[in-house]
């Protein structure tokens, strides 16, 4: 578990503090950051994509953020230059949504790795960093 | 009126035509004032042949030759009718003849009537009075020569004058009646039915005594008499055959009915020729008397059948026989075969009057159904095409004669005329419909053209219409148009349920997709602390297994509880807010308002620095539902606090006017600013939040005043800039 940056973008302190928690103890090596502001969230990877080239990324993002959603974060991912998006590269949806069209959204428009319900825990880390 | 008169009528020529046969006769033989006191005592009879001597029954006819003097009869009277009693002789070769009475015969005896005296004639002045006998009755064998009763006393004067008198008035009645009855009964068969009845009778009462006699000189003038009324009688009955629907109903009825009247025709025939007693004897036994049972017989049938009219028919009909019978036992004291057929045929008279009731009452019937029918189809469809507001409309190709029904006027708020007018109907349409609607109809003919349509017309009320029109064109065998048929139907009412009913189910959508958002949203705003308590709780699990245990993840877990509790608190609100449906407006100063909102947000405006300023001077005492002015207020003022710049002390200005009914309040800010051309859309949308910086808002507060604008019938905008401030405007109608 080398290389891999791991960057959480969620409004919820609380929440990223848990995340955090729960992915640093699954995650021996690596980078972890989180970020309230999805924006900043956005600027941090591609500053982390320009300065490490070859590290694997793996994005949990919340959906309902202030600032702007997370499906507008990860259109801005895999759109805007600046942040390489690769084929190992994931990216999670983390949200408390339970309403299905937001995985819907997620699956088919957004077409991210797949959409992951709040709280993160230990038992679900195994499947979402591989 | 009309029928009764016409039965009547029917009835008193019927009667009237056998009873005379029958009656007058009678009357004549038997209460004749006359009084026969001397004569010459020959009599002349010709016994059928075979006939040997005897008792014989016998008529007495009596005739005067003086007829110069005819005044004088009327003191000849009988004073004693009684039996006369004859003795006849028989003279080989008599040279006498009277066949002008029906007696010519080859072999001819002279009778001489001896007991004289016992014919009493006074004859006061001049004149000869041959006194006739005969015998009757003339076809059975009775072989006494004993007369029993006096026949015929001739009244040469008032018989002829009665005839005259009859033969005159029934012609001028046939005449009146002939015209009058072609319009009752316009089918000819009918008509000719009763002429042919009518003479019938005529010549039954005029004729058959011999007394008028039209065919005086043939071979057997009241023979013949007795053939033309039967025949007549017949045939009436064979053309007024449909009227009993045999044919179609009972063909087998029918046909018995037809052979025999045709029987009964033909047998005649040899009469007319060839008149004996021999044919009057065989016609009357082979033709009346079975023709008597097949009629007994299908009036049973008919009855039987239950066909219409046929009981009263069985009833006349059986009535009329028992009443032959009776005359006949009556005035013969016995039943007498030869007389009864003759009854008989007063029962067939009897008959056609009955017929000829049926007939009228069967064609008034189908006249009166045919007008019902065709009056009520007009009434009924005039009627139901003013209920389902359906117009129908008929014109001529290429002529553009056209015909319009009175709903199809109506609809269009067209004036009646006699010759409509195709513009003035196209002037009705709807203007934005109009052009469409002469495209289609100049191409009318035209059969790639889709014939239906609808289109709005304009009535003259200015009230639209919704038409549905349709039409079929009709071509003649050249392939050339040759009519239009169509109907306008109006819709206006469907459409506008249809419409409402789509603006309901369309709102029912948004509101119930309004819903599934905000249960949505709700549970996703639960779930967020909700997740966050269960990940925390997980932690403390961990960490204390671990011994590692520290305050952080307690803590946030309070911090998180706390936010679920407060989001609860929040949804109650927005529920008891939806709750309260009819709210109370009461007057109110919003000057007061600003001043409680003020005194709650006192303390943290001053924390901040701000500056609160209101101005509320033009607004005086409005009506307003006061709990949600005061909500508004306070979220204003909470908003612009929460959301002001770092750094720089907040200044709130809230204000308002009135203006045309409308009060308008603007509610400004020097805070943070929202990125509306972002944002507008989610700016009142429920647990939208938009600054960053700010997380502690719920996305509560701007969804609960635009519920209460709204609830108001009110409306709010927003004006930002992002670092420069927000103005909130709030329209509301007082």
């Amino acid at each position: 578990m080398h290389d891999i940056t791991i960057i959480l973008a969620d409004d919820d302190e609380i929440n990223n503090y848990l995340s955090v928690s729960v992915i640093g103890e699954f995650v021996a090596a690596g980078q972890i950051f989180a970020f309230t502001s999805p924006g900043q969230a956005v600027m941090e990877a591609k500053r982390i994509c320009v300065d490490q080239p070859s590290q694997r990324f793996v994005f949990f993002i919340d959906i309902n953020m202030p600032e702007f959603s997370g499906w507008e974060m990860v259109r801005q991912l895999k759109s805007q230059p600046g942040f390489d998006f690769k084929e190992k590269d994931r990216i999670y949806i983390l949200s408390s949504s339970i309403n299905p069209a937001d995985r819907v959204t997620a699956v088919n428009e957004i077409s991210v790795t797949g959409f992951v319900e709040k709280p993160l825990t230990i038992s679900m880390m195994e499947g979402l960093l591989t | 009126m009309q029928r009764i008169f016409i039965l009547f009528f029917f009835l008193v020529t019927g009667l009237q035509a056998t009873a005379y046969d029958i009656f007058v006769d009678r009357k004549g033989t038997l209460k004749a004032d006359y009084i026969i006191s001397h004569a010459d005592s020959l009599f002349y009879y010709t016994p059928r042949p075979g006939l040997s001597s005897g008792k014989h029954v016998v008529w007495v006819r009596i005739i005067v030759n003086n007829l110069n003097d005819r005044s004088q009869f009327k003191y000849i009277s009988f004073d004693n009718p009684v039996i006369y009693k004859a003795d006849f002789y028989y003279y080989e070769d008599s040279v006498l003849k009277h066949d002008q009475y029906g007696f010519g015969y080859k072999q001819k005896t002279k009778l001489q009537v001896t007991n004289i005296d016992e014919f009493r004639v006074n004859v006061p002045g001049q004149g000869k009075v041959e006194v006739f006998v005969r015998v009757e009755p003339r076809y059975i064998s009775v072989y006494s020569y004993e007369i029993k009763q006096l026949g015929e006393m001739i009244m040469w004067k008032d018989r002829k004058f009665y005839a005259t008198f009859v033969f005159i008035f029934f012609v001028a009645i046939l005449i009146f009646f002939s015209v009058f009855l072609m319009r009752i009964f316009p089918e000819r068969k009918v008509f000719l039915a009763y002429i042919l009845f009518l003479i019938s009778t005529i010549f039954t009462s005029t004729g058959m005594t011999g007394y008028y006699r039209p065919f005086s000189g043939l071979a057997n003038p009241v023979q013949l008499t007795e053939i033309f009324v039967t025949t007549s009688l017949m045939s009436c009955l064979y053309l007024l055959r449909p009227y009993f629907k045999l044919k179609e109903s009972f063909p087998r009825a029918d046909k018995l009915l037809y052979y025999t009247l045709a029987y009964m025709a033909l047998s005649l025939v040899p009469q007319l020729f060839f008149f004996s007693y021999q044919t009057d004897y065989f016609v009357k036994h082979f033709v009346f008397i079975p023709s008597m049972i097949i009629f007994t017989g299908l009036t049973f049938y008919l009855v039987s059948q239950k066909v219409r009219y046929s009981i009263p028919v069985a009833v006349v009909f059986f009535i009329s026989t028992i009443t032959s019978v009776t005359l006949n036992i009556a005035f013969l004291g016995y039943i007498h075969l030869g007389y009864w057929v003759q009854y008989y045929q007063f029962s067939l008279v009897i008959i056609m009057v009955a017929l000829f009731l049926i007939a009228f009452l069967q064609s008034r019937d189908k006249q009166v159904v045919e007008m019902a029918a065709a009056s009520l189809s007009k009434l009924i469809t005039n009627k139901t095409h003013m209920l389902a507001k359906f117009g129908s409309w008929y014109m001529e190709l290429p002529s553009n004669k056209l015909w319009v029904s009175d709903e199809m006027y109506s609809i269009y708020g067209v004036e009646k005329k006699n010759t409509p007018d195709v513009n003035a109907f196209v002037e009705k349409v709807h203007e934005e419909d109009k052009d469409r609607i002469i495209k289609v109809w100049s191409a009318l003919a035209d059969n790639e053209q889709d014939p239906r349509m609808e289109y709005r017309v304009r009535q003259t009320d200015g009230s639209i219409r919704y038409i549905s029109a349709s039409w079929v064109i009709s071509y003649n065998e050249h392939g050339g148009a040759k009519r239009a048929t169509g109907y306008v139907q109006d819709i206006t009412e469907r459409v506008l349920a249809e419409e409402e009913k789509s603006a309901i189910s369309s709102e029912l959508i948004q509101r119930n997709q309004v819903l599934e958002e905000f249960s949505y949203s709700v549970s996703h705003n639960l779930r967020s602390p909700l997740a966050n308590i269960l990940g925390l709780c997980d932690m403390i699990e961990r960490k204390m297994k671990d011994g590692k245990l520290d305050l952080v993840p307690v803590k946030m877990l309070t911090d998180s509880s706390r936010r679920l509790d407060s989001i609860l608190r929040d949804l109650n609100t927005l529920l008891n807010y939806d709750k309260k449906l009819n709210v109370l407006k009461t007057p109110l100063q919003l000057d007061d308002v600003a001043k409680e909102t003020w005194e709650i947000y006192r303390e943290k405006c001053e924390f901040l620095g701000g500056h609160f300023t209101w101005d509320f001077n033009g607004t005086g005492l409005v009506h307003l539902v006061k709990p949600y002015m005061d909500n508004i207020f306070q979220n204003m003022l909470s908003n612009s606090l929460k959301y002001s710049r770092p750094g720089i002390a907040p200044v709130i200005h809230f204000s308002g006017r009135l203006n045309e009914g409308m009060l308008q309040l603007e509610f400004r800010d020097n805070g943070l600013g929202i990125d509306l051309d972002a944002n507008r859309s989610k700016l009142f949308g429920l647990y939208q939040r938009f600054n960053p910086k700010a997380a502690e808002g719920n996305g509560l507060g701007l969804y609960l005043i635009r519920l209460q604008v709204e609830k108001m019938k009110g409306q709010i905008d927003v004006q930002s800039e992002l670092n420069a401030g927000t103005t909130f405007f709030i329209n509301l109608p007082v």
